[in-house]
């Protein structure tokens, strides 16, 4: 299992789990990260800055610490 | 008087889609959180004297933020006669949520499609009819950005308003993981009957744009030349008119006040001259830069 954390700039994953509290998960489900939903990584900003992140047609920035919530499966490109 | 809320996630253009229909200019802008307290007008609609309500964006009616807890007091403390809920087009498959919550509270919806212009160019196409046919809710596409779908809109909420209801509407309570689920297949089962995504999104110039701007080198030089760009701008544009006003007020003084004061020299005309006059005057020769910045 790995986090979205591990995922290179331009890899997708499929949502696994969300490993964080439960008002967050309900926001960022609101927003479009569900389990099972494919996430790509569009972009990582420099000196550990935030994830820029893509689900369906919703693109999000995420810190890099949410991103180590977020557990992946990897997924065909 | 009915009662009319717009409702809808952040940055879906509920502001625009209120100004459109109020006939007010509460303020928008293209980032969300623009709307952090309520707006209210009052219209006349389908026979009624009706009170439109501008809503802060809101993700679900659970959330524990600022914003959120001021929609969710509202709706738990006013009688609500319609909700049109706005959504953005291209992000329907996630937006969905808001009206199926709303629903359960059995508050009348109207459920807006919009910015729909947006998803035509990406090639999204959603069925409104069949939409409209599954979620017993009338669905109107719109743009409010361009007016589009206006007197659809408008139409379709006369409609509700006007209808006897028979339900009373229930105060929100704390969603369980089943909710969320059924309501997760529900609207899973009707994004697939009615909206066609394109095998590869339009989004061709976005990207284009986003490669640029936040390019880890070049996104910090380029955002640093724009901003010093309208600096300048505004500075070669306004200092002209800045210092023809000094040169105004200058001759004003020389011409007009000093003579004034004659007979009077001393520390009563230096209080008004230097102190009083001097003081206003320079604030207001930069008056046109502050509205040449207003204005960009």
């Amino acid at each position: 299992m790995t986090t979205l954390l591990e995922l290179a700039e331009g890899q997708s994953g499929i949502i696994h789990k969300l490993n964080m509290d439960r008002l967050l998960i309900q926001r960022l489900n609101a927003m479009g990260l569900r389990r099972g939903k494919k996430i790509t990584v569009l972009r990582k900003a420099q000196f550990k800055g935030p994830f820029h992140i893509m689900i369906d047609t919703t693109e999000l920035m995420i810190r890099e610490h949410e991103a180590s919530l977020i557990n992946i499966t990897s997924a065909a490109l | 008087m009915k009662r009319i809320a717009f409702l809808g996630m952040p940055n879906t253009g509920k502001s625009t889609l209120f100004n459109r229909l109020s006939g007010s200019s509460a303020r928008v802008g293209n980032w969300p959180g623009i709307t952090v307290d309520l707006h209210a007008v009052k219209t006349f609609l389908g026979g009624h004297m009706a009170e439109l309500v501008d809503l802060p964006g809101i993700y679900d009616l659970q959330g524990l933020s600022e914003d959120e807890k001021i929609v969710q007091s509202f709706i738990n403390n006013n009688k609500i006669d319609l909700a049109i809920v706005v959504l953005c087009s291209t992000q329907i498959e996630r937006q969905l949520s808001l009206l199926l919550q709303l629903q359960k509270l059995h508050i009348p919806c109207v459920l807006a499609l919009n910015m729909y212009d947006e998803a035509k160019k990406m090639g999204i196409a959603i069925d409104a009819v069949l939409l409209e046919k599954k979620l017993k809710t009338p669905v109107i596409k719109t743009s409010a950005k361009y007016g589009e779908g206006m007197v659809e809109l408008l139409k379709a909420c006369t409609q509700v308003i006007n209808q006897k209801v028979s339900t009373p509407i229930k105060k929100i309570k704390p969603l369980n993981a089943s909710d969320l689920i059924s309501n997760e297949k529900t609207i899973q089962t009707l994004i697939k009957l009615t909206v066609k995504y394109p095998t590869k999104l339009n989004d061709k110039n976005t990207k284009k744009l986003d490669g640029l701007f936040l390019d880890p080198y070049w996104g910090l030089p380029i955002f640093f030349f724009i901003v010093f760009s309208i600096f300048q701008f505004i500075f070669t544009l306004g200092k002209p008119i800045q210092d023809l006003m000094t040169q105004f007020f200058n001759f004003f003084r020389l011409d007009y006040l000093e003579p004034l004061f004659i007979n009077h020299h001393g520390i009563f005309e230096s209080l008004l001259l230097d102190g009083l006059y001097l003081g206003v005057t320079t604030v207001a020769a930069f008056v046109p830069i502050i509205i040449l910045f207003f204005l960009l």
